[in-house]
């Protein structure tokens, strides 16, 4: 059986019917990931201790039945969430020897699902970026066009998924860094409600911002992977009808095909999908949000002044404190952390953005009161070309729809609404607080 | 020296302290590149100071209300 091109949740079921056996899929996995090298997706391939662990999980579905549908499934982890006995790097040369002692949180369930880690993928050095290409392991290529990006900061778990090297990856977003790349390589990407999914373990970037969440080929996956990793398995069903749109009402925000840096054929897949979402019963209305701009910068203070205080502090593992080995990126956001809150910086800009940001989320709860989800462009444009933006500025930009959702802790999913030029383009539905499963469901629907 | 290039010198000075207070053994060259890129970044992020938030108070973990408002 050539397992490489189903989803997760049809692997489940065909390894739980004992038409394929993990070890077959986890084989596959390990060979498409030798296979396609070049796309540098791993930073650490756990080879025989994913074979061991298929086994394993063989043994445990032909002895009990009841087992989790995770259970034989290669997954592949981002390489900032800790694993015991298997390096965690940040992609950072400060990290590159870093061998915790511990499982994260989101490991310990994986590993008790029965799930098999087939290894840690790549991603810009301590998630500080947009592009992937601040790796001290080198930069992601795009599996779709090996000249552009995977997106980032979580570009390998994205490429890795689009690339059939896991049938599912962990990444975290802090403001974008899951919804991004996902959109990039065409791929699922979930970004669930803060606070929803252990953080116990992630080497994290912004403690108030950061969320672990999921890559997936399909929303039914992605609400599998979700259920999985809150040990919630009572609501795991997944079944959207074909009316489930009648009756929903869609929020598009004012203005928000009219913000600057849009690509053209983003746009337009953008307002084919609402016409879709419309034709398939959905009221569409508009509503207003928080200038994206202004957002974006909230983003940027808030995030770079928790980075600069985390790295400054020394909180984080063996290896960090040394700033002469971190990037160029990380260490310029050091400094712009550092200065945001340097003398009356702290009051006119980290307390002011900190007041923003409770505008911002008044706003989208607001927003959220009058429509049950709100969709938005995933990024502004598809895949750029690897080298093409000097500018951290403009890639700074990129999160420019993602960045204000993560500052209101709401839950978004990237999925993928249209091509341009043989380039994935992604749309982000925005949910209210522990919404996941619609916000999945109106997904499914623009994906069928 | 008009007030504007005033005000612009002295942000750069603190760039500049702040810059060797943190990373020690910056070279003049990577000095120079952040100053550039620092300096453009805060001026963008005045943009957030022309938003109204008397009486709002500053919010600093959205914890709490995701999981008051998810249930």
């Amino acid at each position: 059986m050539n397992v490489s091109g189903l989803s997760l949740s049809v692997l489940s079921a065909a390894i739980s019917r004992g038409d394929c056996s993990s070890e077959e899929a986890v084989t596959s996995c390990l060979g498409r990931i030798d296979g396609m090298k070049e796309l540098n997706n791993f930073i650490t391939v756990t080879a025989d201790d994913a074979v061991e662990a298929a086994k394993r999980a063989d043994e445990m579905r032909a002895a009990d039945g009841e087992v989790s549908p995770l259970c034989g499934v290669p997954i592949a982890v981002k390489d900032n969430i800790c694993m015991l006995g298997v390096k965690t790097t940040c992609a950072s040369e400060s990290l590159k020897d870093y061998v915790p002692s511990f499982d994260a949180d989101i490991i310990a369930r994986l590993k008790r699902a029965g799930a098999v880690i087939v290894g840690k993928t790549n991603m810009d050095e301590l998630a500080m970026g947009s592009t992937n290409e601040t790796s001290y392991f080198g930069c992601v290529k795009n599996v779709l066009d090996d000249r552009r990006v995977p997106g980032g900061s979580s570009g390998g778990s994205a490429n890795c998924v689009a690339a059939g090297q896991g049938f599912a990856a962990l990444g975290t977003d802090t403001g974008g860094s899951i919804r991004q790349p996902a959109a990039y390589c065409g791929v699922v990407g979930l970004k669930p409600t803060f606070g929803s999914l252990s953080n116990v373990g992630l080497i994290g970037l912004a403690p108030s911002l950061d969320q672990i969440g999921t890559f997936t080929r399909s929303c039914a996956d992605a609400w599998m992977m979700f259920c999985a990793l809150k040990a919630d398995n009572d609501r795991c069903a997944f079944n959207v009808d074909d009316g489930y749109l009648s009756g929903k009402t869609i929020g598009v925000p004012i203005g928000v095909a009219d913000v600057v840096g849009l690509n053209a054929d983003v746009k337009q897949a953008f307002r084919n999908t609402v016409e879709k979402l419309e034709k398939l019963g959905a009221t569409v209305t508009e509503v207003g949000l928080p200038d994206f701009g202004t957002a974006l910068a909230v983003y940027h203070v808030i995030s770079s002044a928790e980075a600069a205080a985390s790295l400054l502090s020394g909180r984080l593992p063996v290896g960090i404190g040394n700033a002469s080995s971190f990037g160029a990126e990380v260490r310029r956001r050091i400094v712009s952390g550092a200065c945001v809150l340097n003398g009356d910086n702290y009051e006119k800009l980290y307390i002011q953005a900190a007041k923003v940001r409770n505008v911002i989320k008044r706003m989208y709860i607001d927003a959220l009161s009058a429509c049950d989800v709100i969709v938005t462009p995933s990024a502004l444009s598809t895949a750029t070309k690897l080298g093409a933006i000097t500018d951290p500025q403009k890639t700074h930009a990129s999160d420019m729809f993602a960045a204000a959702v993560s500052l209101a802790g709401l839950p978004a999913v990237s999925v993928p609404c249209g091509f341009s030029n043989g380039l994935p383009i992604g749309i982000q539905i925005i949910g209210k607080y522990d919404s996941e499963l619609e916000i999945l469901s109106v997904g499914q629907k623009i994906m069928e | 020296m008009n007030d504007d290039m005033s005000d612009n010198n002295t942000a750069d000075n603190m760039i500049v302290s702040v810059i060797k207070r943190v990373l020690p053994d910056c070279s003049e060259t990577e000095c120079a590149d952040i100053l550039t890129h620092i300096s453009e970044q805060l001026k963008g992020f005045n943009v957030i100071s022309s938003v109204d938030t008397r009486g709002v108070q500053p919010l600093f973990d959205v914890r709490e209300e995701a999981e008051r408002c998810g249930k």
